[in-house]
């Protein structure tokens, strides 16, 4: 299995870098709903609420504003962070604790991949 | 937006000299990089953005030596390729896993992310990367679903 995946963490609270799935199919960013736990975030004071379909089921997200950091290769201090609304919802299934999405990833991204070639580039929108 | 970037610099073997922000017309042919074609598939890189091209930390041609280089391909000021990646995650089916980002094995485990993390943070493990390690019996998902 080959995914495109790239290292990311969350600016607020926590170090720790999570595998997120590069994903042009799904309209938003979305992560685990036990991420909000960790990151300190209320999610019953957002009333940014959306219901999705998911596998076959509806499931409510719930969105917050929050930094993202995408890291580049191993040197965890070298990344680039923006501010995105993040739709938290449970269950998760999903193998990728993060999922980026159209709003949140791609409107800030050029991204190409290629699978021969075994890579995802990613280029800040504002500097192409 | 803010940004983190680096001025992506490359080495050349044998030379010791490390070159900046070079002015270079690319193509790609079978994986490898030549400087100075001049192709409709041309990727021109003009001064003053650093850039230069280099496909998945392989090599490719400057001034005919062969170039080695841990950098992706850059088109303006944030390196942001990333190779693929080959994790072990056998034996951990059904975990939620730290994975070394230098060696892509398994460092952590545990039933659930937040256990994990739990174990990340006591352990003071650096250089991890988390996710969840399907199931055997686990179909194949598509994103989310």
């Amino acid at each position: 299995m080959l995914r495109p995946v790239v290292p990311i963490n969350f600016s607020r609270a926590t170090n720790e870098t999570i595998v997120a799935l590069v994903d042009s199919g799904s309209e938003h960013t979305l992560a685990a709903h036990w991420w909000a736990d960790e990151l300190g975030i209320d999610l019953s004071a957002s009333h940014d609420r959306m219901q999705l379909g998911i596998g076959g089921r509806a499931v409510e997200a719930t969105f917050v504003h929050v930094e993202l950091r995408l890291h580049q290769g191993h040197d965890g201090d070298d990344f680039i962070s923006w501010y995105t609304d993040v739709g938290f919802l449970e269950p998760w299934d999903a193998q990728f604790y993060l999922i980026l999405g159209q709003v949140g990833f791609f409107d800030q991204f050029t991204v190409t991949m290629n699978r021969r070639l075994l890579t995802v580039k990613v280029t800040d929108v504002q500097v192409v | 937006m803010p940004i983190y970037g680096r001025c992506p610099r490359i080495r050349v073997p044998n030379d010791q000299s490390t070159l900046a922000a070079p002015v270079v017309r690319c193509h790609i042919v079978n994986h490898h990089c030549k400087i100075g074609g001049i192709h409709d598939d041309d990727v021109s890189a003009s001064a003053p953005l650093p850039c230069f091209l280099e496909i998945a930390s392989r090599w490719f041609m400057y001034d005919e030596r062969r170039v080695e280089s841990a950098h992706s391909w850059v088109a303006g000021g944030y390196d942001g390729g990333m190779a693929a990646r080959v994790l072990h995650l056998e034996g951990f089916e059904g975990k939620a896993v730290a994975v070394d980002q230098d060696t892509d094995e398994v460092v952590a485990s545990a039933d659930t992310p937040q256990e994990l993390l739990r174990i990340i943070r006591e352990r003071g493990l650096r250089n991890t990367m988390i996710l969840r390690a399907p199931r055997v019996d686990e179909p194949l998902r598509v994103g989310l679903g």
